[in-house]
Parts: C-alpha cells; sequence; structure tokens
C-alpha cells in the first residue's frame, strides 16, 4: 500500500509541470525569504489564489516550493548585508556576516546553502520514517480527543506566541468567531448581519492576505525602509562560490549539520515554536560542541552558518508531521498550506495517510525535488538573488498591493473580497500596534470549523461532557492545554519579577 | 490607553454577535446543540478576557500599549493612513473602471506616494511596472487561470 502510493506520487510529481511548478515556487521563496521585510509567509497566501487551477498535488507542490526556497532565501541578505531576510535566518548573521565582511562572501553563501539542502533533506527522511507511525495512531482517535488536540494547539500557539498571553488568547477566539460567520455545522446561517455577501461566511484566505500581507506592507510603509537607493558598501558583490572549499568546510561540519538538522525537525514539530527557535538552539549547541575553536564562532565561523541554516530548513520536515498527521498547523505556513489542502476537498488529520497516501507521499517527494531546486537555483543565480535584495521596497509595495487584490478576488469573483482584504489588513496593523500575536488567530479561523463540528459530534455521540475526561488520549490533551496555559503564566510571572529585581537599586 | 480602547471595541463587538445568537434557532434534526451553542462559549471566553485586560490596564499601567503618540506617529508616518486611503480609493475605482486602468493609476499613485528620491533607473522601472504589471496579470488571470477580472 505504502510502496504503491510511493509509487503513484512519484508519477505525479515527476510529471513535467510538477516539476516546474516546484521550481516556480522555490524560485518566488528564495526571492521573498531574500528581500528584507517580506516573508516566505507571505508569497505562500500570495499564491493560494494560484492553487485554485491546480490538483492538490501540483497546488501543494507549488506552496511547498515556496516554503523551502523561503526557508532558505533568508540567508542571502542576512549574509551579504547583515540584515536577515527573514526571522529564521537572524542566527545566520553571527557568522555570516563577518565572513562576508572578511572577504568570503561566496564561501559564506556556499555553506549557508548546502546546509539548507543538506537540513531540508534530513527533515524530509525523518517526516518520512516517523509521519506513517504518528499517522496510525491517530486512527484511534474520536471526536473527543480531535476538539482536545485542537484545543490545546490554540492554547499552545496562544502561550508561545509572545509575552503578551492574555492578547494571544483573545486573538485565538477572535479567529474561532470569525470562523463561525456564515452558515453553522447544522445549515441554519449565522452572524450575516442582513448582508448577503456574509452569508457564505467570510473566506479565510482574504482574512490571511488581510491580517498578513497587508498589514506587513503597512509595517513596511511605516517602518520607511523604502529607500531607493541601497546604503554605501552594501552594493551587490560578484560571486563565485569556491566548491572545494564550501565541500571541505561541510565535512569538517558533518556532526553539526546532522546533530542541527535534528534539533530543527524536533522543533519543527511543536506548534508555535518555529524556525526562529530552532536556529537560536541548534547555534547554542554547536558552539558548545565545538572543541578546536569555540572562540571564533560569532567572528565567520563556519558552523554558525551551518547550525543555524540546517536547523531552519529541518523544520519544514518536522512541521508537517503535525499538519499532516493530526491537522494542526504549527505556524503559519502550514496553517495556509492546510487551507489549500482544504480549499481542493482534503481534509488533513487522522486517517489522511488511509484515504489520501498518493498525496502524503507526494509531500515527502515535492520537499526533496525542493531541497534540490533550491541547490539549483541559488548555486545558478547567486549574483542575479544577491541583487534582488536591493530591490527598493518603494516599487514593491505597490505592486504586491495589487496582486493582494487580485489574488483575493480571484477567489470567488466577486470585489467584496477585496474589501474584506482592506479590512483585515486595517485590523491586522492596528493588532500588531497592540502587540496582539496573529498566529493564534489564523490558527483559530483554520481550525474554528473542526473544533466546533467535532465538540458537536462529541456531544451527540454522548451527551455527557465527562467523556472527554474519562477518555485517556482526550484527557492527556486536556491537562496539555491547562499545563501549556500554566507555563505561560509561570514565565510572564518569572519574567516581570526578573525586571521588576533589574529596576530595583543595587544596596551599596 | 490604546489597550482600553481595544477593551472598548471587543465589548462593542461582544455585544453585537451576542445580540445576533438571540435571534438564531434552537437545535434541531437531532442535534446536541444549537447554532448558538458555540459562538456563545467564544463570545463567554472573549468577554472574560477583555476584563482581564481592561484590569490590567489599570492595575500594570506600565505594561499596557500606550496611546500617547499616535498624534506623533500621524505626522511622522503619514505615509500609511495615505496609503490605505490609496487602497480604498482602489477597490472602488476597480469596479467602475476595470482591472487594468485602476491598477495602473493605483501603482503610479503608490510609486508617488512611496518613492522619495527619483534617479533615471528606478523612473524607468516605476513606469515599465505600472503600465506592464497589470497587463500581464490581466493576461493571465484570464488565460491561464480562466478568471476573469473586472
Amino acid at each position: 500500500m505504502m510502496e504503491l502510493g510511493l509509487l503513484a506520487a512519484a508519477g505525479e510529481v515527476a510529471a513535467p509541470l510538477t516539476l516546474l511548478t516546484i521550481l516556480i515556487g522555490v524560485f518566488v521563496g528564495i526571492i521573498a525569504g531574500a528581500i528584507p521585510g517580506f516573508t516566505f509567509t507571505m508569497a505562500l497566501v500570495l499564491a493560494f489564489p494560484f492553487t485554485f487551477a491546480m490538483g492538490p498535488v501540483q497546488g501543494l507542490a507549488l506552496m511547498i516550493g515556496i516554503y523551502i526556497g523561503g526557508l532558505s532565501g533568508g540567508l542571502i541578505a542576512g549574509i551579504l548585508l547583515g540584515i536577515p531576510g527573514t526571522p529564521s535566518s537572524v542566527v545566520t548573521i553571527y557568522d555570516g556576516y563577518p565572513m562576508a565582511k572578511a572577504g568570503e562572501p561566496a564561501r559564506a553563501l556556499g555553506i549557508g546553502i548546502a546546509s539548507s539542502v543538506i537540513g531540508t533533506l534530513i527533515g524530509a527522511a525523518v517526516l518520512f520514517l516517523v509521519g506513517p507511525i504518528i499517522g496510525r495512531f491517530t486512527l484511534n482517535f474520536g471526536p473527543w480527543e480531535v476538539f482536545s488536540l485542537v484545543l490545546f494547539a490554540l492554547t499552545l500557539v496562544a502561550g508561545l506566541s509572545g509575552k503578551h498571553l492574555v492578547k494571544g488568547l483573545i486573538a485565538a477566539c477572535l479567529g474561532l468567531l470569525i470562523s463561525t460567520i456564515g452558515v453553522a455545522p447544522a445549515g441554519q446561517m449565522r452572524f450575516n448581519f442582513d448582508n448577503p455577501q456574509l452569508s457564505g461566511g467570510l473566506s479565510a484566505i482574504p482574512v490571511l492576505i488581510g491580517l498578513f500581507a497587508v498589514s506587513q506592507l503597512l509595517v513596511n510603509v511605516e517602518e520607511s525602509r523604502l529607500d531607493t537607493r541601497p546604503a554605501a558598501g552594501t552594493g551587490a558583490p560578484k560571486i563565485r562560490v569556491p566548491y572545494a572549499q564550501v565541500i571541505g568546510d561541510m565535512w569538517r561540519e558533518k556532526r553539526n549539520v546532522v546533530r542541527s538538522s535534528m534539533v530543527g525537525t524536533f522543533i519543527g514539530t511543536l506548534p508555535a515554536a518555529g524556525a526562529e527557535s530552532a536556529n537560536f538552539i541548534s547555534y547554542d549547541r554547536a558552539k558548545k560542541a565545538e572543541k578546536r575553536d569555540p572562540e571564533n564562532y560569532g567572528k565567520g565561523h563556519p558552523g554558525g552558518i551551518v547550525a543555524s541554516e540546517s536547523s531552519n530548513n529541518a523544520v519544514a520536515g518536522g512541521a508537517f508531521i503535525p499538519t499532516i498527521t493530526l491537522g494542526i498547523p504549527g505556524d503559519v505556513a502550514q496553517a495556509v498550506m492546510m487551507g489549500a489542502l482544504i480549499l481542493h476537498g482534503i481534509a488533513p488529520g487522522p486517517g489522511l495517510f488511509e484515504r489520501q497516501p498518493v498525496l502524503v507521499n507526494s509531500i515527502y517527494l515535492s520537499i526533496v525535488i525542493a531541497a534540490l531546486c533550491v541547490l539549483v537555483v541559488q548555486t545558478l543565480l547567486l549574483p542575479f538573488l544577491a541583487r534582488v535584495t536591493l530591490v527598493p521596497k518603494a516599487i514593491l509595495v505597490p505592486c504586491i498591493l495589487v496582486l493582494t487584490a487580485v489574488g483575493s478576488f480571484a477567489m470567488n469573483n466577486r470585489i467584496f473580497d477585496i474589501w474584506v482584504v482592506v479590512g483585515f489588513g486595517i485590523i491586522g496593523f492596528l493588532l500588531v500596534k497592540l502587540s496582539v500575536p496573529l498566529g493564534p488567530m489564523i490558527l483559530g479561523l483554520i481550525l474554528g470549523a473542526t473544533l466546533e463540528e467535532e465538540l458537536l459530534r462529541a456531544l451527540q455521540l454522548s451527551d455527557s461532557l465527562s467523556t472527554f475526561v474519562t477518555r485517556p488520549i482526550s484527557l492527556t490533551f486536556l491537562i496539555l492545554a491547562v499545563g501549556s496555559i500554566g507555563f505561560s503564566l509561570y514565565k510572564a510571572h518569572r519574567g516581570r519579577k526578573i525586571s521588576t529585581e533589574a529596576k530595583e537599586p543595587v544596596p551599596v | 490607553m490604546a489597550d482600553r480602547l481595544f477593551c472598548l471595541a471587543l465589548v462593542v463587538l461582544v455585544g453585537a454577535f451576542w445580540s445576533q445568537t438571540t435571534e438564531l434557532p434552537g437545535p434541531t434534526g437531532g442535534a446536541a446543540l444549537g447554532p448558538a451553542f458555540f459562538p456563545r462559549v467564544i463570545l463567554g471566553l472573549i468577554f472574560g478576557l477583555t476584563a482581564i485586560l481592561l484590569v490590567r490596564s489599570f492595575v500594570a499601567a506600565e505594561q499596557a500599549v500606550s496611546f500617547a503618540g499616535f498624534g506623533r506617529f500621524l505626522k511622522v508616518h503619514w505615509r500609511v493612513p495615505a496609503m490605505v486611503a490609496m487602497l480604498a480609493g482602489y477597490v472602488g475605482l476597480l469596479g467602475l473602471t476595470g482591472f487594468v486602468l485602476s491598477s495602473t493609476i493605483f501603482l503610479l499613485g503608490g510609486f508617488a506616494l512611496l518613492i522619495r528620491e527619483y534617479s533615471k533607473p528606478v523612473l524607468i522601472a516605476s513606469l515599465a511596472l505600472a503600465t506592464l504589471l497589470p497587463f500581464t496579470l490581466n493576461w493571465v488571470f484570464e488565460n491561464v487561470l480562466r478568471t476573469v477580472l473586472p
């Protein structure tokens, strides 16, 4: 069954059009990741409408290409400009930028690209091995377990999304509330406020585009990072990767690359932890494990680039595990991909491995092919990509706003959806200003319908709420949900205590 | 202050949605719960969390988001509301003049608003984009994605 699924998936993914789609996705993702201030998540959201005309495998392949390319693309701006292209490439700067300043930008980029590719492949291998095991386990899940699991994911994301726990929880609830607009599970109309446009509910995509793309573009406008000329000394240098030297560096860092990739994969499986945490932890581990010259970390050590780039790319394989086995997207990028699957009538989560073996196997293969595309595109187009980082945002912002408008319109052919984009763009911008995290809101929006449907199904099968705590797996998830809130409260309390102590005058 | 305004907005939102739930029917077709049950649980949670946030904005005022610099924000970052207004104008124009013309106008306006230092390459790139991008997108959506734009 598994082998047949893999063969059929290979047939679909190896189709020339799908391969071209992955290549385009990788190219777009790298460019989105390379430009500071724009994120591959934004590129994923904007690419969503283009998947309407594609089949599920091809649509997912496009998104995987953008995802993998974007995770890697951040290293270009980080190494050449000292500005992280994406939040997940912050740590790459520690050693990549000093190495570039010391006259070896091509070596730093070569190490970064090689580490990205190896990290992605190790993450994909773990997904291939572990995914089916968890998938089989989730077959035991009934509505009680799924409800408790979704609840746990929401509390975890709200709690870990920043120091503002209450605001994170409010954001999650707002997302759930938005998901209730439209037709209820039993078919009744609700919350249309006498507006016929709201009868079908708010489509997730315009809301996502508004919250994540438009609000981020407005932040770019605000931050005045719109100069049309690069700062002195930041021009793109001439780049030719010294392959032999890079291979030597990678061989010396072979333990580091495996360790960091495993750390990245593990952290990727945790909702809300993400690539940002993975590269900090891997960097710290690599520095502590370095015997020869740990003092050179932060001054242009190859191991620093290896740790950061292999871990943040390995996150991809890990992040797919909860998404496809449990139906719980770990981050916004995964939420968008899950949304794409739902749009094609495929519900990720328990049973997906049995229902859609070809699709699941095509995910593994698409990740592997995307990793190879990253290697080819970044190596061959490095001089061009280095120039992309210097494209003025004053030109990009209006162009991307036009893309957001056309993308949201294309979904239902109605201008109302573009108004939704504008409205949620403003709401998203204001929420960012109020320190309200947007991640939990998106998760609430994507998982809201599942949460309500599973709750109603559970109560239809057994009208007692006690079933949620008498079933061991459901009880475990509920305990974890309470625990995650408790942990967040403890963390917030500890943070306040430390800042209070820091303010107190030191006795003489 | 900003947190308190946020709380006020949430209370209005909760009130508006709650009043709608009173018009919803009860359980039908053997369902255990009606369509109002789940939203009411969510609304209750939002209300409770809003109350906590409101109390904290008074008790731990130093952690609350301040509203003090709003006037200065508008003065320094006037391009943000200007861009929002342009975006709203663009959407309004879409239905009237169609995608290509409205997008060209919006792009030219957007570049004029955001580009601070013009050089010859920037001017050429912006004019080329303002004319070519809407046509290209229109062609891709109509011929490849089979979606007719306004």
